[in-house]
């Protein structure tokens, strides 16, 4: 790895430690290797969003470049958000993409993520499915996301209507992600969902 | 002269003298250079001979690893000798049944093997151990269980020679370290550092409790403490200086003072980073004082200390572990500004470049270089123009650099 991108990371890498977010639990960062190219970020849902109290787990890779291009971070944790792929966890945030720029720190990405989730930008989504969903019934993604959060990053009360639902496709011999994919997509609709599984 | 301890990175030899122990530091490497005496690589392998015989280098259960050891050993001490030498017996027993078939097979290998070239291998062969590197003392614990007690360049090793089970403990993980009488008290983390536990070693005599105590703290400072680095390098530069100047002229005193000691190279860290912020603050270097743990206790970590909230020397007081309000405010807009001053791309360079025409001053010449717009706001970079820092705020990241 270039001299500079490992001098950056370490001095990042005790910013993030000593920051003030990090005695909140809102954001962690851990190293996964010694060459300092692969690290392993934690951040906690916004308060005051479906993502609250849940815990989303990020792969960040470090290019040779860095920082004059920026780090590739995806979501290891599933998450039902516009903006971020439901299925391979990508995420679409400018500031990871043509708009990064050599000041900004892995601090100042994972905060940016934090607030993507308390802001999403529906209409420059990553998840076509889960946009629609968010700007046509706000209050249903608002449920589905929180459900999510409880299914895959420990957060709060899942809701019993959605889990009985799910229970009904996994009688059906479905495997549980995919029943809750299904489902998520088609508005809870359990006859869709059953109809777009089985065809 | 005593070899305390053998790594495959550093050799330390321990002299003793009526009135000084010097720590002479020595590259691996060099055992087999020019400028290394016969007589000198010889003490080593006669070293090394002795540990594994007396068992305190464990050799690895690999039946392969056993033979080369005893045949290069056989070989050095009776060259192309068919049989096992009767001083070697003891290595064999704790071996396999088709060992002897195994030693036989490795000593044709080195058939005409000068003495000196087996020596030397042997030594490389041994460096590979996990053990090799460690210094070795005999204890027991609270109940009255043998332990044996490795200090190696990574951390402290427990062996319970009953169960045979190991503890390795990183000197990461060590929090205080104390010795009282014939007791070595050791606190450590345990796990991921969730659970402290506190370790407690009865030894023959208080000097071999004293003797483990110190080898504990001065291997700790010399291969993890981050604030002697340099003087462990300069040291290590003018000892390697003196020996490559001695080949051509015998009587440079160059190198010749092999002197090592932890506390006067931390002390003298301490005084460079104090006058650096006197120079840089202008205030009086009388009123800072120098904190250096007392002789058996060294805390690695500063968490239990309690909050003063009064300071004997406020606005002059730069001692780390001070925790009186306005200290902290001090050391934090001191650490602020020191950060402002260094290169946002980078973060090891001052700045001194100046963008236009966005004008923003965040990266130093070498970075700047590489951008094609401003690393803040994202502007076009139509002009990058080099800018001159007040010489104080020079001074500021330096000082930086210096207690890095």
């Amino acid at each position: 790895m270039a001299n500079i991108a490992a001098q950056r990371i370490k001095r990042e890498f005790r910013e993030v430690v000593t920051s003030e977010e990090v005695q909140r639990c809102a954001i962690k960062l851990e190293l996964v290797n010694d060459s300092f190219t692969e690290l392993r970020g934690e951040i906690g849902g916004p308060p005051d969003t479906p993502y609250e109290g849940a815990n989303y787990v990020l792969e960040i890779k470090v290019p040779e470049t860095y920082p004059f291009n920026p780090p590739k971070v995806r979501f290891v944790t599933k998450i039902w958000h516009p903006n971020i792929s439901s299925v391979t966890g990508a995420i679409c945030l400018d500031i990871l993409k043509d708009q990064w720029a050599a000041a900004m720190t892995l601090r100042t990405v994972l905060l940016s993520l934090q607030a993507l989730l308390a802001a999403a930008e529906p209409d420059d989504p990553q998840d076509a499915v889960v946009a629609r969903q968010y700007k046509e019934k706000n209050d249903l993604f608002r449920l589905t996301a929180r459900h999510w959060g409880a299914a895959y990053a420990g957060g709060p009360d899942r809701n019993s209507d959605f889990e009985n639902k799910i229970r009904r496709l996994l009688d059906m011999g479905v495997e549980e992600h995919k029943a809750r994919v299904a489902l998520s997509s088609y508005d809870w609709d359990l006859e869709r969902a059953t109809e777009q599984l089985f065809s | 002269m005593q070899v305390t301890n053998l790594n495959s990175s550093k050799l330390i030899c321990e002299t003793k003298h009526q009135n000084s122990n010097a720590l002479r530091v020595i590259s691996f490497s060099m055992l087999i250079s020019f400028s290394f005496s016969m007589d000198d690589r010889r003490q080593f392998f006669l070293h090394a001979r002795l540990e594994l015989l007396e068992g305190r280098l464990r050799i690895p259960a690999e039946c392969d690893t056993l033979a080369r050891v005893i045949a290069l050993l056989a070989q050095a001490e009776q060259p192309d000798d068919d049989d096992v030498p009767s001083s070697l017996l003891g290595l064999c027993a704790s071996g396999p049944v088709h060992l002897a078939q195994k030693i036989a097979a490795e000593k044709i290998k080195i058939k005409g093997m000068k003495q000196s070239a087996a020596e030397y291998w042997l030594l490389k062969e041994v460096s590979n151990f996990d053990t090799f590197g460690q210094e070795v003392f005999g204890a027991r614990n609270r109940v009255g269980a043998s332990k044996v007690v490795g200090v190696g360049p990574q951390g402290v090793s427990v062996l319970d020679v009953e169960s045979g089970q190991m503890t390795n403990i990183l000197y990461t993980a060590i929090q205080r370290a104390s010795s009282m009488r014939r007791s070595l008290h050791l606190v450590h983390l345990e796990g991921a550092g969730e659970s402290v536990t506190r370790l407690e070693l009865k030894l023959d005599s208080s000097q071999a409790a004293t003797g483990l105590y110190r080898c504990i703290t001065e291997k700790h400072a010399f291969y993890s403490c981050e604030t002697v680095r340099t003087a462990v390098t300069s040291q290590f530069i003018r000892d390697l200086k003196g020996t490559i100047v001695s080949i051509f002229n015998e009587d440079t005193s160059l190198g010749k003072k092999y002197v090592f000691d932890i506390r006067r190279t931390c002390r003298e860290v301490y005084d460079n980073a104090r006058r650096a912020l006197y120079q840089s603050e202008g205030t009086s270097s009388s009123s800072m004082e120098v904190d250096v743990p007392p002789e058996d206790d060294i805390t690695v970590d500063n968490s239990s200390s309690v909050a003063s909230e009064q300071c004997s020397s406020p606005g002059s007081c730069y001692n780390n572990s001070c925790n009186s309000k306005s200290c902290k405010e001090s050391r934090d807009q001191l650490a602020g500004i020191m950060d402002a001053m260094l290169c946002c791309i980078c973060m090891d360079s001052n700045i001194d470049v100046a963008f236009f025409p966005c004008r923003h001053a965040i990266s130093c010449v070498g970075c700047a270089s590489r951008c094609e717009r401003c690393p803040l706001c994202r502007a076009d970079i139509a002009e990058a123009t080099p800018i001159y820092l007040p010489t104080q705020l020079q001074g500021a990241v330096t000082m930086r650099t210096q207690l890095e």
